[in-house]
């Protein structure tokens, strides 16, 4: 049996807390399956949590998103979608390829941070489009004691294209800053 | 280099078949992990296509089955619930999501469903075990896909020895992929 499996590639913070985009360059073609793993928090100063994206060899656009999920507080229930960029029925900013959502230093304090993990299929294959499952989630509350709010999502994107990924980049909405101690992981699978 | 999940099988697809299965499953883990990247070859519209999964053990079992769908048509139908019993060598234990008219994964060749099912505890032997999924398939510009997310308890009480892919509507398209792997807890 093979000795082989889930190797970190590479790990990155939020680099001095001005940063907007985070990203990841020259990825390997050696893996069957990226995977990614992160605790980020925005610098924003929000009252709500805000929600962060992920692009593909920082192509904006050409996105496939099917979302879901569950809020405490703030939603309730769920769904959005978008086809290549035309929003679903009940769809309104999800046109972007979404990780999850998360809240603020400002607000949110230690309490702010969300969780995410990202699994990417294909991401080498030329024959298929790029496809990315998400589960993540958060659960946060004002540091003046207000209310406690949380939310769990899963979701899946397609990228409308076959090119090789080789860099992922992260943005928040409204272009917010990355606080310093936000981390994230990128993960491959070895297959063949 | 970290090494914490193994490498333990790979299937790729002809076209020809509507079955992958991994059979003698050495029972040197903990837990399995599958990765599906896959299609089916019907292009019928309105016909739903399911996914069936089946751990296969020396003894008769069931499962049961929460299940979490939303499609693109149906915004709102995010808490569908669907259960599945039996003592059949088969139970359909993941049901892919496919929206109302559709067609199902789609004639858009570039599009894969890609999930990922964990099994874990499958080498134990003498306690019912759970599994979960997650996942989701976008097909063409007609229609759509879903998000998906499921878990369930399987009543068996051996370890698991063999587990069988089919989809009930044509075949796993030429390039579908599933990878398993396997970790441990210590």
């Amino acid at each position: 049996m093979a000795r082989e499996g889930w190797c970190p590639i590479a790990t990155m913070n939020g680099g001095d807390g001005s940063a907007t985009e985070l990203e990841f360059t020259g990825i390997p073609n050696t893996y069957e399956h990226l995977c990614l793993r992160g605790l980020v928090c925005s610098s924003s100063s929000d009252s709500f949590p805000i929600y962060y994206f992920m692009t593909l060899n920082d192509n904006t656009s050409g996105y496939d998103v099917s979302e879901l999920g569950n809020s405490y507080v703030g939603g309730g229930k769920v769904a959005y979608s978008n086809l290549n960029g035309t929003a679903g029925p009940s769809a309104g900013r999800h046109v972007n390829p979404t990780l999850g959502n998360a809240g603020n230093t400002t607000t949110h304090g230690s309490l702010g941070y969300g969780y995410f993990e990202a699994e990417i299929f294909n991401y080498k294959n030329t024959s298929a489009y790029t496809s990315v499952n998400i589960a993540s989630g958060y659960a946060t509350q004002n540091t003046s004691g207000g209310t406690l709010r949380t939310q769990v999502r899963n979701g899946h994107f397609v990228w409308r294209n076959t090119a090789a990924v080789t860099s992922l980049q992260f943005v928040w909405e409204a272009s917010a800053a990355w606080t310093t101690d936000s981390k994230i992981t990128l993960y491959g699978f070895l297959g063949e | 280099m970290a090494q914490t999940y193994d490498l333990m099988a790979s299937a790729t697809a002809d076209g020809s078949s509507d079955t992958i299965q991994f059979d003698a499953i050495p029972q040197t883990h903990d837990n399995l992990h599958f990765f599906l990247s896959i299609r089916s070859t019907t292009t019928t519209a309105s016909t739903q296509t399911d996914l069936k999964v089946t751990p296969q053990t020396s003894s008769p079992w069931s499962a049961n089955l929460a299940a979490y769908f939303i499609n693109y048509v149906s915004q709102a139908d995010t808490s569908n619930y669907s259960s599945s019993t039996g003592t059949d060598n088969i139970n359909t234990i993941v049901r892919l999501p496919n929206s109302s008219s559709g067609s199902n994964f789609g004639s858009t060749a570039q599009y894969f469903g890609c999930y990922r099912i964990d099994f874990p505890e499958y080498s134990l032997d003498g306690q019912n075990k759970g599994f979960y999924m997650y996942g989701g398939c976008i097909t063409d510009a007609t229609y759509f896909g879903a998000s998906s997310q499921a878990n369930g308890n399987v009543r068996v009480v051996g370890p698991f020895v063999q587990v069988t892919f089919e989809v009930n509507n044509g075949n796993f398209v030429s390039g579908s992929r599933i990878r398993m792997y396997g970790s441990s807890n210590s």
